[in-house]
């Protein structure tokens, strides 16, 4: 349950856990959409990177971090955003590993910032995760509130 | 025993999110992905709309004949259109196109971003005006000032009259973008 506390705490805290909620269904949504679409059954995500070479400075660190790394391993960075994105929209949306499922979300987006997708509107979802990672909201509301009461020494459920 | 009595008495409110959860997920696991042949669209993205941080150059020419140009020529009579990046506060509005756009498909259909306009004149080159441009997705369009660029047949046209006034090519970026930048230093 929500902790009493001071109003604008209070405010502050259901304000973090609508942004977790909306956050969440936002990543659901996206995760959902890449099996809709195949990606991890095809060649899309290949196809999607290969477009965006040819959209790039030639000369940009995206190119490198595309042409050495993302296009070889498609496939797998296919399952790692897909799976990281439901995992974390799950995590986040009903408070089970929240940290950690924010952690991953941060993790998603750099890759997303470093591989030449980078705008100005991963900016609001930085600073969402680095505040879902810094403040122990599955705690307020979710699952990690029970399962850290019941093991309070596991880095799971913090 | 007394761990199952805690879940069965969870808090409504998280059971409720559970709810939530498995229903937009059977929502989505049973939507159908529309997947219209868009690939010949000019400005065509695999995202459905022309990216958020991709510039693009575009030839239009009086013409009545489809002559498509693999490069920009050095020399002739057209207009060179530089799309660029959107703009800040219209990059951030792309959290909310792309969270619309999940549940209802024809929520967006477009944007605005700049656009440099340069009109060549054989040799000479105008200094690049901005202006805007507004990318239309439902009908594929593009509006640059007082024309409109069709992305289907990529027809130029007068928006006034509606007439037909020439043709509309996308040429390779960095590569045209080298020759503008020759053109105006």
């Amino acid at each position: 349950m929500i902790p009493k506390r001071h109003p604008a705490a209070m405010s502050g805290i259901v304000f973090l856990l609508i942004m977790r909620t909306l956050f969440a269904i936002f990543w659901l949504a996206a995760g959902v959409n890449k099996i809709n679409s195949g990606w991890v059954t095809s060649d899309i995500l290949k196809e999607v990177f290969l477009q965006r070479l040819t959209e790039l400075p030639p000369d940009s660190f995206a190119v490198l971090y595309l042409s050495s790394f993302a296009i070889p391993l498609h496939t797998l960075i296919a399952w790692i955003i897909t799976l990281g994105e439901l995992y974390s929209a799950i995590g986040l949306l009903i408070g089970l590993t929240t940290r950690w499922s924010a952690g991953v979300s941060l993790f998603i987006l750099i890759n997303f910032a470093i591989g030449g997708y980078y705008d100005a509107s991963l900016i609001p979802f930085f600073i969402l995760v680095a505040l879902f990672i810094y403040y122990p909201s599955g705690r307020w509301l979710g699952f990690d509130k029970l399962l850290h009461e019941k093991y309070p020494s596991s880095i799971w459920f913090r | 025993m007394r761990l199952s009595r805690n879940f069965f008495y969870l808090d409504r409110i998280v059971i409720g999110i559970v709810a939530l959860v498995i229903t937009i997920s059977l929502l989505y696991s049973t939507a159908e992905v529309e997947a219209g042949d868009e690939s010949s669209l000019l400005l065509y993205s695999q995202f459905g709309e022309f990216c958020t941080m991709c510039e693009a150059v575009l030839l239009c020419e009086n013409t009545n004949t489809k002559d498509i140009h693999k490069a920009l020529p050095q020399s002739g009579q057209f207009t060179l259109y530089h799309l660029k990046t959107r703009t800040f506060w219209s990059q951030i509005s792309t959290i909310w196109e792309f969270f619309i756009k999940n549940f209802n498909d024809d929520a967006v259909r477009g944007h605005r971003r700049p656009v440099s306009i340069i009109k060549v004149d054989e040799n000479n080159w105008s200094h690049p005006r901005v202006g805007e441009v507004q990318i239309s997705i439902d009908p594929n369009t593009i509006y640059i000032e007082e024309k409109m660029i069709d992305r289907e047949n990529n027809q130029w046209i007068e928006l006034d009259t509606h007439n037909h006034i020439g043709y509309c090519y996308r040429l390779p970026l960095w590569e045209s973008l080298e020759i503008i930048a020759k053109h105006n230093p």
